[in-house]
């Protein structure tokens, strides 16, 4: 019987390619908007929720893809979507944690800490979990592009291209940006601070 | 110790999909409340047609002829068939007639030196103050305040000629041989004697003004002797000597004020002469220009208003009358003289009707729709 079950069920048609859905979204098909919004919006909260911390992340999120469907005009090329929103996202979340620290300067600073504990299955190792922590908080004080190369490819798992392209800047620049946040990591590992 | 790039994936913060579909609807009801937008090919062809727009207006510039830009060492001539126009970095422009020729001598902040070589040119100075503007024609130098003017210069082996015609404001003609310089107003034009050709006379006769140094106003050579650049003064008239000298004196004494910019000093010696050489044919010409500096300098739109009425009492060309009509008008109103200024306007209207500065009288004491014949 069970075999019958599995031969009833009904193939599940392939999914579109983001350039495909692009097109219709550009377009003004309202479904091709929603299905591009869903298929990437688990990594744009997760990049917003890195670089400006959880209080702001869905906000950016919904801002960058309204953003993002207003201004198709700007995408040159579809295949390239996931790294224009990444784009986006950064531009987004820089404005953002800039207009926090001008205002933490007025009234009381915003704690900047993310909740990474939160965001941990139960299956992880309360010491890779601390030190999960240490890491974030440590990323936190890096100088801006070194954190957001840093998030986008060793956090996010982005190609250097990508990285490139997201951020804007060259292969060179994401690669030298590369060696030095690894630099100071690996002096914050000899202070003990990780 | 730094954790293992495999534990960098375990910090992934998820979004339900309740939260998601929230989202998603706060995001489409933000996209369907925004104005629609343009799509891009509607951009294109606007912008399109914005570059065309650019595009036209750039050539239709480049074709139009503009005046070539001076610089030190210009030289310009005219075709013998149509005029050449030069133009200056401080706006000025000269403006060659037909088969004129002139060289940009000199082009300097504080000096400006044309030549006139052949022909006859219009030159339209802008005041700049402390820089002065010079045209030459042979030996002959006009020296430039703020104006408009002609100068011509016809140069043949045995007949030469300069004259130089002023149509608005002053110009002061320096000659050689440590002669007096001239003062030429608007509508006053000066030539030079020359061996054949006898000197002419403008509407207006200019005024010579005392030499600087050495040549004191009573032995200035009488204004009757005024034109022409003939080297010798011509006498006064028998049995008129020592007035013509002195009221001459008094004359060039009364413009070399006006024209150094000592307005009272010239205002007292332009009143002086009216008053004391009634019956010269200067007297009118001095009540005008002593009305214009109490209006113009002095502050004094009732005082002018006498001036100009006491320039119309003595006489003077058609010319001289026309002016002093319309700027008694002028004083009438500024001292706030409704009756006098509407009277003075009715009396321009009637006997200059086709006056230089009908329309600015008729739009003076309120309008001529104001007017109560």
């Amino acid at each position: 019987m069970a075999a019958n079950v599995f031969a009833l069920r009904k193939p599940e048609p392939p999914s579109p390619p983001d350039e495909e859905l692009v097109g219709r979204a550009r377009a003004g098909e309202r479904a091709a908007q929603e299905a591009l919004f869903r298929r990437h919006l688990g990594l744009v909260y997760s990049l917003a929720f890195k670089l400006v911390g959880q209080a702001d992340s869905k906000d950016i999120a919904q801002d960058v893809f309204f953003e993002a469907f207003s201004r198709f005009e700007s995408l040159r090329e579809a295949s390239a979507f996931r790294s224009w929103i990444c784009g986006i996202t950064l531009r987004l979340s820089h404005r953002r944690h800039r207009r926090r620290r001008l205002f933490g300067r007025f009234f009381e600073a915003q704690s900047e800490e993310n909740d990474v504990e939160g965001t941990l299955g139960r299956e992880v190792p309360a010491d890779v979990a601390l030190e999960l922590k240490q890491l974030y908080a440590l990323i936190a004080r890096f100088p801006e592009k070194l954190r957001e190369v840093f998030i986008l490819h060793r956090l996010e798992g982005m190609t250097n291209e990508e990285t490139a392209a997201a951020m804007g800047v060259s292969l060179t620049s994401v690669k030298r940006w590369l060696v030095q946040a690894d630099e100071r990591l690996e002096r914050a590992k000899e202070r003990g601070a990780i | 110790m730094t954790p293992a790039h495999s534990n960098y994936a375990r910090v992934r913060p998820q979004v339900s999909d309740a939260e998601a579909t929230q989202m998603w609807h706060e995001v489409d009801r933000r996209l369907r409340a925004q104005p629609r937008r343009l799509r891009p090919q509607v951009w294109l062809v606007a912008a399109s047609l914005l570059l065309l727009a650019f595009t036209s207006l750039a050539v239709v510039l480049r074709l139009r002829p503009s005046h070539p830009q001076a610089v030190a060492g210009t030289m310009l001539e005219a075709p013998r068939d149509s005029q050449q126009t030069l133009g200056l970095p401080d706006g000025s422009s000269v403006e060659l007639e037909p088969g004129a020729q002139a060289r940009v001598a000199r082009l300097e902040g504080k000096e400006v030196v044309v030549e006139l070589i052949r022909g006859a040119a219009w030159f339209d100075v802008t005041h700049v103050a402390g820089r002065s503007f010079i045209v030459r024609a042979t030996d002959v130098e006009v020296h430039v305040v703020g104006t408009r003017f002609r100068v011509a210069y016809r140069g043949r082996e045995r007949d030469q000629e300069v004259s130089v015609e002023v149509t608005r404001g002053v110009v002061e003609v320096r000659r050689p041989g440590g002669r007096a310089p001239l003062a030429l107003e608007s509508g006053e034009r000066w030539a030079s004697g020359t061996r054949s050709a006898p000197p002419s006379v403008g509407p207006g006769a200019p005024a010579e003004l005392p030499a600087p140094s050495q040549n004191p106003p009573a032995a200035t050579p009488p204004s009757t002797a005024n034109v022409g650049g003939d080297p010798k003064p011509v006498p006064a008239p028998l049995g008129q000597g020592p007035t013509a000298d002195a009221s001459a004196a008094l004359f060039d004494a009364a413009n070399h004020a006006r024209v150094a910019g000592r307005p009272q000093e010239a205002a007292r010696a332009f009143d002086k002469f009216r008053r004391t050489y009634r019956s010269d044919s200067r007297a009118a010409l001095a009540a005008f220009q002593l009305g214009r500096l109490r209006i113009d300098e002095l502050g004094s739109p009732a005082g002018a208003a006498e001036a100009f009425g006491d320039a119309l009492t003595l006489g003077g060309n058609a010319s001289l009358r026309d002016d002093a009509l319309a700027r008694l008008v002028e004083a009438h109103e500024r001292a706030g003289n409704l009756a006098a200024c509407q009277k003075a306007q009715l009396a321009y209207l009637a006997r200059q009707s086709a006056g230089a500065h009908r329309a600015v009288v008729e739009r003076r004491c309120g309008g001529v729709g104001s007017l109560k014949p």
